[in-house]
């Protein structure tokens, strides 16, 4: 089979088997991201690869990656995108300083409990091309993820969105995103960063990019729109956000963060409540989810490889890994909501959805295998995490909510026809 | 507004000080020596007929190891302090007698040097060096 020919069967591959057990999975009521991780973790190493090897080896060809990695590199820069149009400052207007406090602390905590977690993981799991400040911090920032979109959905779902509670962990979860950002990309230029000297370099040029694009590059923006919106037509504006997502990516790869972060902010500075531009992010949406990430689910699986953790030892450091996560997490909001005068039960709420790590893990993971960061086993640990906390979620908030739905039930019902 | 911002401050005591302490504490632990890569071997020449392979290539998860020559099974191990231990994972084509189905190394900067336990016979010691660049 041809190179091209062989990429083609590659795509309709991965995005029947990731629509298949998306589906599967919504059955047991679990949200898509589940099944599409799944459908990953089947076509590589773990099952596809175990089960049949030569038509594994056929299928996923090593001269084949290349292409295959760089198509779900440009989904990723796409949903990174989506993932910063789709934060709105608004959503914070509504008791600003809790919001603040109890993401942050969702964020601390964890990130603190991973740094400790290192401790014990580096001699077990590292090696010495990686020092355990690079390490320790990546490890903490993979505890300290949310994945604002699942849990959009998880909300939107049960009708939970225009809810105080929903309102307001909605508002963490985007505060969280970006924290959980920032803090990444200075992680990554620690991590990459030969010297000290250099790294000081890296973090001045990331403020300097940073300010740049929420002033100047963003009046620009808002300028540039409200002429587009009158005289240019959709394509033109399509292909100047394109140019714009792909600069900012070009950029911070090249100041050595990672091009994700220059798509992310890209997404972030746009103008918002332009007509023009929600619809071209729902075109980059659905073409961003339909073919491009169901490709970077296939390159995950096929970096994944449940094989690698063959001890007990690793298990138990999985079974760590995850309960750090969670009780970090959880506990860091929960606790955090409680101070800022919450209940306990509505505590509880934010702590369970801030716990979903979905998608966004899986990016952040991937970031940190490229740069060499964590090892393939250390890789196929936290996706298990990732895929436990996010599965949890739905079980445990329809728990939890059950008296919050029957309320909201009872006042829709109320209302007369 | 107080009370959330002296939270907030403490918040940002507590993850500096943490953070700090924590990496301070660890920046004496070591890790696995790198040995990911291709190696060139070169065993005595009195083993030659039995044991031909001239290059080992290694696939490194943190201290796991998996250890390829040409025309053996598979070896799996780990690292332990500079001692390589890896053992032949499945059965694979091993009748011949002459596939190792052990490897027992001590590891040093971009060496290392050991032996090659083979299904039958007498070990062989080896001596190998890396022809990749680190992490590789």
């Amino acid at each position: 089979m041809n190179e091209v020919a062989l990429l083609l069967a590659q795509i309709v591959i991965v995005i029947v088997s990731g629509r298949l057990m998306a589906a599967l999975f919504r059955t047991f009521g679990q949200p898509p991201v589940i099944g599409q991780i799944a459908a990953g973790i089947c076509l590589g190493p773990t099952v596809f690869g175990r089960l049949a090897p030569d038509a594994f080896a056929a299928t996923f060809a090593p001269h084949s990656m290349p292409t295959l990695l760089a198509l779900s590199q440009l989904g990723l820069i796409f949903f990174m995108f989506l993932v910063g149009l789709e934060f709105t400052p608004e959503v914070m207007r509504d008791r600003r300083e809790s919001v603040v406090v109890i993401s942050h602390a969702g964020i601390i905590v964890p990130f603190v409990l991973g740094t400790a977690l290192a401790l014990y993981l580096y001699p077990r799991v590292s090696d010495r091309s990686v020092t355990f400040t690079s390490f320790a911090l990546f490890v903490g920032i993979s505890m300290s993820i949310t994945a604002f979109p699942v849990l959009a959905r998880i909300l939107a779902e049960r009708g939970l969105t225009q809810t105080r509670l929903g309102n307001i962990v909605i508002a963490c979860a985007a505060v969280d995103d970006v924290t959980a950002w920032c803090i990444l990309a200075v992680v990554v230029v620690i991590a990459r960063a030969t010297a000290v000297a250099p790294l000081i370099v890296n973090l001045a040029l990331l403020i300097v990019y940073a300010v740049l694009m929420i002033t100047v590059v963003r009046r620009l923006l808002r300028r540039l729109s409200a002429y587009a919106t009158e005289h240019a037509s959709s394509e033109t504006i399509l292909a100047a956000v394109v140019i714009l997502v792909f600069a900012s990516a070009t950029v911070t790869e090249m100041l050595g963060i990672h091009a994700l972060f220059g798509a992310f902010v890209a997404g972030a500075i746009l103008p918002r409540n332009d007509k023009v531009i929600e619809a071209l992010g729902a075109h980059i949406r659905g073409l961003t989810c339909v073919v491009f990430l169901p490709l970077f689910f296939a390159v995950t699986g096929l970096r994944t490889n449940i094989a690698l953790v063959n001890t007990a030892e690793l298990w138990l450091i999985c079974g760590l890994i995850l309960l750090v996560a969670i009780a970090g997490k959880i506990g860091g909001a929960m606790c955090s909501a409680v101070a800022v005068g919450m209940s306990w039960r509505d505590a509880a709420v934010i702590g369970v959805l801030m716990n979903t790590r979905g998608l966004m893990e899986i990016v952040v993971l991937n970031v940190g295998l490229e740069i060499g960061v964590i090892s393939r086993g250390l890789f196929t640990m936290i996706v298990l995490m990732a895929i436990v906390t996010t599965a949890m979620t739905t079980p445990l908030i329809d728990r939890l909510m059950r008296r919050e739905r029957e309320s909201i039930v009872t006042s829709l019902e109320e209302v007369p026809v | 507004v107080i009370r959330h911002s002296a939270m907030y401050v403490l918040l940002l005591g507590f993850a500096f000080g943490a953070e700090y302490s924590l990496l301070r504490l660890g920046r004496d632990l070591q890790a696995a020596p790198v040995v990911r890569g291709e190696w060139r071997l070169r065993a005595g020449e009195a083993d030659r007929p039995c044991f031909s392979t001239t290059t080992m290539s290694i696939a490194q998860s943190g201290a796991d190891v998996e250890i390829m020559l040409a025309g053996a099974p598979k070896l799996t191990g780990t690292i332990a302090g500079t001692q390589l231990h890896a053992t032949a994972s499945g059965r694979g084509d091993v009748a011949a007698g002459c596939a190792p189905v052990a490897v027992l190394s001590e590891l040093s900067d971009r060496s290392m040097r050991g032996s090659l336990q083979l299904l039958r016979g007498a070990p062989i010691p080896f001596t190998a060096t890396r022809t990749t660049a680190d992490g590789q």
